[in-house]
């Protein structure tokens, strides 16, 4: 068997992961209450109290939302995906893991380093839209995209660029620009998530009975 | 004649039944696979997956853990070190000889 042969069954394995939508569902979730996390601070304005503690608990929001989204990942998939197309436990590979967190700090040091030039030409430019939007978009096309070989996650990855170049430009607030990334981004993936998760169902209905060995 | 060719005669049998190998792949590229995700994979049937796995397991090449999940039969399939090695041994062997014929 050619290498190439193996790339392809890898690919398939780990596009696995992504043929029910579910992961989409919970990460675009995640996406659509930092949004609204952003956007309760627009709305009690900066200076307030509830503004300050909802600065304070940001990173609580994040931590919780992680476990959140982990945990309703493995619930939905135990439930939907594993009677109906089987079970897979995914091997950690030390190699991908580096090469993973490489890109990451890579990506974010070219592009804060980027927006640090863009915002010397341009006037009135939000960078940290913009390093959120790039990030978000070099992470959806260079890890998910890359690794499943899926092409919706490059479509999603470009749409985060796009969106963040827009944002950044515009002359509304950085938390406003925040909340408006995060919750139009998150209601495409929740959107994109639950027309895949539709479509998995009706191909794979749920077979009766002992199906595994 | 070269090594390469002459080695292609020393091929690991109970990995080049083309179904087995693509089990045997499938599983060298996960942690473990339960014998649904298995079956749908490699479009086999029931009786003839349950075959190639006994026959891998058999070659200690594959671990079959049979468990239960509720009240339902659970099957989970791993691949050992000995036989993730022979896969290993059987990628290059087959490499090596397609770039010689190849070349």
């Amino acid at each position: 068997m050619e290498n190439h042969d193996v790339k392809q069954v890898e690919q398939r394995v780990k596009r696995y992961w992504y043929s029910d939508g579910i992961a989409e569902l919970a990460s675009g979730g995640l996406f659509v209450l930092l949004g609204l996390y952003f956007w309760l601070q627009v709305i009690f304005g900066e200076g307030s109290i509830i503004s300050a503690f909802l600065q304070v608990i940001l990173l609580l929001v994040m931590i919780a939302g992680f476990i959140g989204v982990r945990w309703l990942v493995n619930t939905l998939k135990a439930r939907l995906t594993y009677p109906r197309t089987g079970y897979i436990e995914y091997r950690v590979d030390d190699r991908e893991v580096k090469q993973r967190r490489w890109i990451i700090v890579a990506a974010a040091a070219v592009v804060s380093g980027m927006s640090i030039v863009i915002e010397i030409y341009i006037r009135d430019l939000d960078s940290v839209i913009l390093i959120t939007g790039l990030l978000a978009g070099i992470i959806f096309i260079a890890l998910r995209g890359r690794a499943s070989g899926l092409k919706r996650f490059y479509a999603l990855g470009g749409l985060a660029i796009v969106l963040g170049i827009a944002l950044s430009l515009s002359s509304l607030s950085q938390v406003t620009d925040l909340a408006l990334f995060f919750g139009f981004l998150g209601i495409v993936i929740v959107t994109s998530g639950a027309f895949v998760l539709r479509r998995y169902l009706s191909e794979n209905p749920k077979p009766a009975g002992d199906n595994n060995g | 004649m070269d090594d390469d060719l002459r080695n292609l005669t020393e091929l690991d049998r109970l990995i080049h039944e083309p179904a087995r190998l693509l089990i045997v792949t499938i599983l060298s590229t996960v942690e473990s696979a339960d014998f649904l995700f298995l079956q749908r994979e490699t479009d086999l049937t029931k009786g003839n997956l349950s075959a190639h796995l006994s026959k891998l397991e058999n070659a200690g090449y594959v671990y079959i853990k049979k468990t239960f999940k509720g009240k339902l039969p659970l099957t989970v399939c791993k691949l050992t070190e000995a036989g993730q090695d022979a896969f290993e041994s059987y990628r290059q062997q087959m490499q090596n000889f397609i770039e010689k014929t190849q070349s």
